[in-house]
């Protein structure tokens, strides 16, 4: 079937997106590791692997293990640190043409505003999605989303020093999601992502051992869409700011869903470790369905759901 | 790297519990280096999820003393059926069509120099080592001499010795149960072979292993004091493979603040350059 061509940008947060189509950071690397599979400047937007402000080892192995429908990994946010980025990684991606995001976390709220100073004198970035929600590392990370005081002081903080759109991703692993949306939206977020990935574990029952060296991990993958899905439908109810949708979103369909759901954009994730063109298969099904249906434009059918 | 549906050629037992399944794939099997391995999707669900890796076993590019077994367009690989994703592989069917990503990671390197080469598989490991040998013996062209030596837990584990014997590579092999060959670990033939001659740097004797991690750690330990070069395949818990997803991460020397992956800066890597745990 011939359709006429569909609008598929979106603004997020002052982020303009020639697609609604993201990467979820920790699953895409630097951009430069999926190259070889995926034109990096088609993609809406590439989300950088978590960077801090010192380079981290991460967590030992075992750091992954598959499980029903999904994945559990205890990574760590192992990375290079912020200044090898900005001199080994950024140079390609500006020359890629991605539209880059940077994912910033710290172990203080100190550290993240620092991280954050240095990027905001960078060229080439155009926003920053703040982690708060990492389930895998002892300080920092999740701690600061699951307390809306801290999320607000944090988010408030780095609000004052930088000029950069601000993404917060939030945690599902809180009681209320709906409370740290309104606390990171009152602190001056632009846009919120969610969500990151939910604590879980898995043992071996041979050793009656963890099966990954940190006990616990993060689970990801199809197994936790419909967890996804209902938070980003309770969050995009209350938000008065973008919402970007993620988790275990594998094909067109489960795009498509998460935006009928309110989120104005979505981020893959473990679905490019099992195909690595997933992200431009998403893109040219979720045209395929405007098309069919008649959508002239992406923004028409975000937060469309009836009920 | 490719992404290819690939087409399954055969799929046959070679042993009990190991497969060896045939892919007609020109993209990954033309550019496709010893020690490098594919990934593969075994099922078009989400249960398994992952995709196994698994090293490449043989290409149809390596031709040796005028025996051509597969077209330059094919590769074979050599698994071991031990969970549900290889369970689901061994069941597959000549002419199913099955999603590849390959050819991964970097593979053995081949100094042409060598003149002594001796190669050390236990049991599945002994998959990256047929076209290992195969370049060697078309790449180095003053080699004196080509061993491999095999280990396995019983006479079932111990596979390809009569492919090997056809390369000419003089072949010895141990079993833990003592059901063939000598009695013992692969290890053990190892430490007999090197009990004489000189290994000092330069002799131009090189090592090359690949099997459990017990096997490389004691290989790396041996060939280390005796100062001769090895070089290792190693195996890790992976989900991309293309240095993503820091799954598949090892400590080395080189490392720095930052893991290597076995992904992307290996499988292979040399053995000194590992810190063991």
């Amino acid at each position: 079937m011939n359709h006429e061509p569909v609008e598929l940008s979106v603004n997020i947060g002052g982020i303009q997106l020639k697609n609604p189509v993201m990467t979820a950071s920790g699953t895409f690397g630097y951009g430069e590791e999926y190259a070889p599979y995926v034109g990096l400047d088609k993609l809406g937007a590439i989300v950088v692997k978590g960077i801090s402000l010192e380079p981290r080892p991460g967590n030992p192995p075992p750091r992954i293990v598959e499980t029903t429908g999904g994945m559990l990994n205890s990574i760590g946010l192992e990375n290079i640190g912020v200044d090898r980025f900005i001199g080994e990684k950024l140079p390609y991606l500006i020359d890629s043409g991605a539209t880059i995001i940077v994912n910033i976390f710290g172990s203080s709220i100190e550290e993240y505003r620092d991280v954050a100073n240095k990027l905001d004198d960078t060229h080439g970035i155009s926003g920053l999605e703040i982690n708060i929600s990492c389930p895998n590392v002892k300080e920092g990370g999740m701690t600061f989303g699951t307390d809306p005081h801290m999320a607000f002081e944090l988010v408030n903080l780095i609000r004052e020093s930088t000029k950069l759109p601000l993404i917060v991703k939030l945690s599902p692993n809180v009681t209320d999601i709906t409370e740290i949306t309104r606390s990171v939206q009152d602190a001056g977020a632009d846009a919120i992502s969610l969500i990151n990935t939910i604590k879980g574990m898995a043992i071996d029952i041979k050793t009656k051992t963890p099966k990954l060296a940190n006990i616990t991990g993060g689970l990801s993958g199809p197994a936790i869409k419909p967890i996804a899905l209902g938070m980003v439908w309770e969050v995009a109810r209350v938000a008065e700011i973008p919402v970007i949708g993620i988790g275990g979103i594998m094909n067109a369909h489960d795009a498509l869903e998460f935006i009928i759901a309110g989120a104005s954009a979505i981020q893959v994730g473990t679905a490019n470790f099992i195909n690595p063109k997933a992200t431009m298969d998403i893109l040219s099904g979720i045209e395929k369905y405007l098309g069919d249906h008649g959508i002239g434009d992406i923004k028409s059918l975000i937060g469309t759901l009836r009920i | 790297m490719y992404q290819v549906f690939s087409k399954i050629l055969f799929n046959t037992e070679v042993s009990p519990t190991y497969y060896k399944m045939g892919l007609d794939c020109p993209e990954i099997a033309s550019r496709a280096a010893p020690g490098q391995f594919i990934m593969v999707r075994v099922s078009n669900q989400w249960d398994p999820f992952l995709r196994r890796p698994f090293v490449i076993h043989r290409t149809g590019k390596a031709n040796t003393k005028g025996e051509k077994r597969c077209s330059d367009c094919q590769l074979e690989i050599l698994y071991k059926v031990v969970g549900k994703g290889t369970e689901i592989m061994s069941e597959m069917k000549e002419d199913d069509e099955i999603d590849l990503l390959g050819p991964m990671g970097k593979g053995y390197r081949i100094d042409t120099n060598i003149r002594t080469a001796i190669l050390v598989g236990g049991g599945i490991g002994v998959a990256s080592l047929f076209s290992l040998a195969e370049n060697i013996i078309l790449q180095c062209s003053g080699l004196k001499s080509l061993l491999l030596f095999l280990g396995g837990k019983g006479r079932d584990d111990v596979l390809c010795v009569e492919e090997f014997e056809k390369l000419s590579l003089e072949v010895r092999v141990a079993t833990e149960d003592g059901s063939l060959g000598q009695q013992g670990v692969v290890v053990d033939l190892l430490l007999d072979y090197l009990k004489f001659g000189d290994y000092s740097p330069g002799s131009s004797t090189h090592c090359f292993a690949c099997g459990p991690d017990t096997m490389l750690r004691e290989v790396s330990k041996i060939t280390g004091e005796k100062s001769i070069s090895c070089q290792i395949s190693l195996e890790a818990r992976m989900a991309c493979a293309v240095g993503a997803c820091l799954g598949c991460i090892v400590k080395t020397k080189a490392g720095g603040d930052v893991y290597k992956k076995v992904c992307k800066d290996g499988p292979v890597f040399d053995s000194n350059d590992i810190i063991w745990k």
